[in-house]
């Protein structure tokens, strides 16, 4: 029975300065499908057989191949480079309608801690790989027929939840096979280009920390399921980021970040949109430092296509999760809401994990099959401002009984619903200077004596629980004041908070600026990468609260090679546009 | 010192380098790194003042800058693998005097004030930027240690010290470079790793099994407001080799083979390496069908590498003075009691047979041919390597320690890696012994003192530096707790010659103090490699281990009870084995 299994084919090094040129490995994956398949089939076949049988079995080997670089003022700092293989097991007993995967009460729940957990597999041997499958398949099987006890007790003894749907939807079979993309690192250029990039920073006495790096990493998954699916898909994700950080004389610790993201290395900016957004950077950190700070303030203000982004990522998208929708100790904001309005009828709001690509941006959240093995499709949620639908995992709820292949995950976590590319549409939009000209129109008429415009923001978090306030929080770096005569200043010190249906029955328009923001979403199935894609929105009234600050004083010393004279705080009253 | 078993023993040991060389100016260490250092250093010292705070009347930094390479595999196949390198700058920033200054205080209210003084350096040697680091971290150091003093000083207003002891020792300066000109190629990790996983295929037996091998090259860069600057390179390579099956009766196995070098050239060869894991193998196939002990009291004999483990794992951690800090908070102040050493107290007590005597020693490259670790040319604050005579004749002499004094322990032993305190390789000499044969001898007499018909031999201990489940390994262990690792090698012995494996068996009781009634030892030593796992306030510093050489006798102690372990049994897999398919 022994098969070798054809040796990876090793990163395609590109040549400080060489063109670089697309590689795709060969065909080995076929094998690394057959085996898990083989295995999956020996186990499932003696598992079926036991008191309490397996009624389900998959297994996804995830394979992560990694390059970073990071440097600091103009010098290198760090370089990993890394690979690692993992397993993840999806067993269930008992059967689609109860199985061991059902949601413990927080009696039975607590106490109980949610680590990762994934195996480590060789996948260029295939003894290693079914002795590996064959262990874990059976440590795996164990843990569920312990905790499906527990789920059986514990149905027993609680009362029964509004939501009678089952615990697994049935799917169709899916057979698909990628070939492995090669890891394009070109480490010595990568590492030339972040020094090149952090560099700048070192010319400011007042920028305190700022680092550029590079990763790139490409991410190879096997999947197999005992309803027949067998998926290998392979993707390549390049990332540049820059952050710096200034403080101002009250200890503020004030941030800016520019994140690059592609599916190729050719797709990152060129040196020259690179290093003018550093200068851009340096520039606005220095008027970040003296910018007047804003006091609580609830009012008129824009957001930009990136901020308004993060902010549907963060009210809609995270309450749209199917499982959400079920679990008892969830604050349910939507469950009970489809068909109604809950946005003006000129938006639309999709997520769509087949896209790879916007306005010349690739998306971070696009995919071809989930964790799960369901084909990524387009999901409409809000269509013409009514409420359509949710993010499905192979978790059933009440009235959407299928996966619409969102059933997501990191390496060693369990799939839950998790959003993809978030694509906010408009039938109506308006330019920038008409937004503006709305958004003075409520301050005039709010008695107000400015509007805020959200730029750049670093990301945003929100609560879905019910046992805690339903808030969400949206950070931004940049932040213009918008006086009644039209002047744009640059201000600091708050973030963007609020509640979701509150916050969603005050948008007003939305601008025709559309923006990409690609990050990554961390909840309980672990770290996601996501984008969205979304015009600027004019919202009639949003709310600020103070960002939490430091009493730090600024460096005694100067800096190096600086005299004090260069530390003094400037007189300037911040940036004006 | 007269100490004949030792000096005896110093002469079987190869010399090649013993202690720092003394130096003259300029030498490697005037590197763009060290210049940065010396003069943000200079700087910090002359001007880092707050208004009317105090100034630093002492400052170090160190930097270490490690090459890492490793990998993981498993049955030839490649499971992870992994290489980089960074540099990391540590900040040591006193306030006050030596007699009274920041440290040795611990905060529950202010956690922001109680973070270590780590950052991240520039790999590239460029002056600026390495300055402009050093200048911020400095700055971020000075600013919690006036802080850690405030908050020290409100602390002791209501409490009194009950004994005076200064915070720091003064030392004068000494210069240490080793040189930064050293390679240390992490290729091989990847092909070794799955070379040696190879020869544990075709075994159906095991239901686990991993291969790791790791390797680093650290440097160290040393300056200090006293003078004192040093230059270190440690080239580190370790190889474990480790599997699990299960018992017949569904128990858990493993076994490991554990070894580090500072060379690649210095491995064996990889016939031999597959030697040792096939024996490793071999043991726990074994060790499967073998029938397991329920419980014993009585003699044990500890050989080779079980004396080892147990002199590391249980009589080492004793030999290390660590002061309890000052906290702010009562119930913290009384609960750290807990975590003395009890050996504190035992200075001048006897802690061993008198025919024992016990030296750490971090001067001594090799033994018989083959380098030793807790080697190291200068300890973490730069203090020049030294041997410690920690036991003699049975009676405690010292226990090891750094520049922060002890009522106990006022001076340093220059014991100091990282915050911890380590020992050089630990020498257990006897003064006197037996041979191998006459030690069972009195192994069989003892027994038959009690009415057993056989006694117990222990030849394999666990180490904590090798484990297939690492979420376990050293996971928050406490430092004086006496557990044990299971014995892995452990045989039921007879009058007759005959041997019964056990499978797996725990000590239940084995503390320092029944060291002190150790029966008798052989008159060989033999050396072994461990794991030392330093603390930091008394309590294990998590993963961190610092590899050890372990010279040490066999040891016969008289009473010792040894059980099966407690824990239930893991139901044997319901699924065959894939190869036993056939």
């Amino acid at each position: 029975m022994r098969r070798a299994i054809p040796a990876r084919p090793g990163r395609g090094r590109v040549a400080p300065g060489a063109l670089a040129i697309l590689l795709f490995a060969g065909q080995a994956a076929g094998d690394v499908l057959d085996v898990m398949r083989e295995e999956l089939e020996r186990s499932r076949g003696i598992l079926a057989l036991q008191p309490t049988p397996a009624y389900y079995l998959s297994y996804e080997i995830t394979e992560d191949e990694t390059v970073t670089v990071g440097a600091e003022f103009g010098s290198l700092t760090r370089w990993w480079e890394g690979v690692r293989r993992s397993l993840d097991i999806d067993l269930r007993v008992g059967s689609p309608t109860l199985d061991n995967t059902r949601e413990l009460s927080e009696r039975v729940r607590r106490g109980s801690l949610g680590f990762a957990r994934a195996a480590q597999i060789p996948i260029d041997d295939e003894e290693g790989l079914r002795t590996v499958l064959w262990h874990r398949t059976d440590k795996k099987y164990k843990e569920a027929i312990e905790r499906f006890t527990k789920v059986q007790a514990d149905v027993k003894v609680n009362v029964e939840t509004g939501d009678k749907t089952g615990d697994f939807s049935l799917e169709k079979t899916e057979v698909a096979s990628e070939d492995t993309v090669a890891l394009r690192a070109d480490r010595t250029g990568w590492e030339d280009k972040v020094r090149r990039y952090s560099a700048p920073f070192a010319d400011s006495p007042h920028v305190f920390s700022a680092n550029a790096s590079i990763q790139g990493n490409v991410e190879t998954r096997w999947y197999v399921n005992s309803e027949g699916s067998a998926i290998k898909t392979s993707v390549a994700y390049y990332r540049l980021s820059i952050r710096a950080v200034t403080r101002a004389e009250d200890g503020m610790v004030l941030p800016r970040t520019e994140q690059f993201f592609s599916l190729t290395p050719e797709g990152l900016p060129n040196d020259e949109t690179v290093m003018a957004a550093v200068h851009e950077m340096v520039g606005d950190l220095e008027a970040l430092r003296t910018a007047p700070l804003v006091e609580p303030y609830a009012g008129p203000a824009i957001l930009s296509g990136k901020a308004s982004g993060v902010f549907f990522h963060e009210i809609l998208g995270h309450r749209l999760e199917g499982h959400r929708q079920k679990g008892a100790t969830e604050g349910q904001t939507f469950s009970k809401m489809v068909g109604e309005s809950v946005l003006p009828e000129t938006f639309s709001v999709a997520f769509d994990p087949t896209i790879r690509r916007f306005g010349g941006t690739d998306l971070v959240g696009a995919y071809r099959y989930d964790n799960q093995g369901v084909k990524a499709r387009r999901v409409p949620v809000i269509v013409n401002g009514v409420l359509t639908n949710f993010l499905m995992a192979r978790l059933p709820i009440e009235g959407f009984s299928r996966s619409n292949g969102h059933g997501r995950k990191n390496v060693g976590f369990a799939p839950v619903a998790r959003q993809s590319n978030l694509i906010v549409e408009a039938s109506e939009t308006m330019t920038r200077e008409e937004l503006k000209a709305r958004l003075l129109a409520m301050v005039e008429r709010d008695g107000k004596e400015f509007g805020l415009f959200f730029d750049r923001i670093q990301g945003g978090f929100t609560i879905t629980r019910r046992d805690l306030p339903n808030v969400f929080t949206v950070t931004p770096t940049v932040v213009y004041r918008i006086n009644l005569d039209g002047t744009e200043e640059l201000v600091r010190g708050v973030n963007l908070i609020g509640t979701p249906l509150t916050a969603f029955s005050r948008i007003e328009a939305a601008g025709d600026d559309f923006q990409v923001f690609n990050g990554t979403c961390g909840a309980e199935s672990g770290p996601v990468p996501v984008a969205s894609v979304s015009p600027s929105i004019l919202v009639s009234q949003i709310e600020v609260q103070k960002r939490a600050t430091t009493q730090t004083r600024l460096p005694i010393l100067p800096p190096p090679g600086h005299s004090f004279g260069e530390m003094s705080p400037s007189a300037s009253m911040g940036e004006t546009r | 010192m007269n100490l004949p078993a030792i000096a005896r023993h110093a002469l079987a040991v190869i010399v090649l380098v013993a202690g720092a060389v003394p130096l003259a100016a300029p030498l490697a260490e005037d590197s763009v790194l060290m210049r940065a250092m010396r003069d943000e250093l200079a700087r910090s010292m002359a001007e880092l003042r707050l208004e009317d705070a105090e100034k630093p009347y002492f400052l170090a930094y160190r930097v270490q800058e490690r090459t890492y390479g490793g990998a993981t595999a498993s049955l030839g196949g490649l499971l992870s693998s992994s290489e980089g390198v960074n540099r990391q700058l540590f900040v040591e920033l006193r306030v006050g005097d030596y007699g009274f200054d920041n440290t040795n205080f611990r905060s529950m209210s202010s956690a922001s004030a109680m973070r270590p003084n780590i950052a991240t350096l520039s790999v590239d040697d460029d002056y600026d930027t390495l300055r402009r680091q050093i200048w911020l971290a400095t700055d971020t150091a000075y600013k919690r240690a006036l802080d850690q003093i405030a908050g020290k000083r409100a602390a002791l207003q209501n409490q009194t010290q009950v004994k005076d002891v200064p915070d720091f020792s003064e030392m004068p300066p000494h210069r240490y470079d080793g040189g930064t000109d050293g390679q240390l190629d992490t290729a091989p990790a990847r092909t070794l790793a799955r070379d040696v996983s190879t020869a544990m295929r075709g075994m159906a037996h095991l239901s686990r099994s991993e291969v790791r091998v790791t390797t680093h090259l650290e440097r160290t860069w040393f300056v200090n407001s006293e003078g004192t600057e040093f230059v270190r390179e440690a080239p580190y390579i370790g190889l474990h080799a480790l599997a699990a099956a299960q018992a017949v009766d569904g128990t858990e196995l493993e076994d490991f083979v554990a070894l580090w070098v500072r060379r690649w050239e210095d491995l064996p060869a990889p016939m031999v390496l597959a030697g040792q894991v096939s024996a490793m193998t071999q043991r726990l196939d074994q060790r499967r069908e073998a029938a397991h002990l329920e419980r014993y009291a009585g003699p044990v004999l500890f050989e080779g590498q079980a004396a080892a483990e147990l002199v590391s794992q249980v009589f080492g951690p004793r030999l290390v003075a660590i002061r309890m800090p000052t906290f702010d908070n009562p119930a913290m102040q009384q609960a750290s009691a807990r975590f003395r050493n009890p050996f504190l107290d035992k200075i001048g007590s006897r802690v061993l047979p008198r025919f024992l005597s016990m030296v750490s020693d971090p001067t001594i490259e090799g033994h018989e041919g083959v380098p030793l670790w807790g080697r190291q040319p200068v300890d973490d604050d730069g203090l020049p390597a030294q041997r410690t005579l920690l036991v003699e004749r049975g009676i405690l002499k010292t226990l090891l320690s750094t520049r922060v004094p002890l009522a106990e322990v006022p001076d340093s032993t220059a014991s100091r890696w990282r915050d911890m305190t380590v020992p050089g390789s630990f020498f257990v000499t006897p003064s006197r012994g037996l041979s191998d044969e006459e030690l069972k001898q009195e192994l069989f007499a003892l027994a038959a003192e009690r009415g057993l018909d056989h006694a117990i031999i222990v030849r394999r201990i666990g180490s904590r530096l090798a484990k297939l489940n690492r979420r376990s390994a050293g996971y928050a262990r406490d430092g004086w707790s006496s557990s044990v690792e299971p014995l892995i090698g452990a045989y039921k012995v007879f009058p007759d010659g005959r041997e019964e494996l056990i499978p797996i068996a725990v000590l239940s009781t084995l503390s320092e103090s029944d060291f002190r009634d150790i029966v008798n030892v052989s008159e060989a030593t033999s050396r072994h490699d461990t794991g030392f796992s330093p603390s930091v306030d008394g309590r294990a510093a998590g993963f961190a281990t610092w590899p050890v050489s372990v010279i040490t006798p066999t040891l016969l102690f008289e009473d010792v009870s040894v059980r099966r372990p407690r824990e239930n049994i893991p139901t044997p897999p319901l699924t065959p084995h894939p190869l036993s398919k056939g």
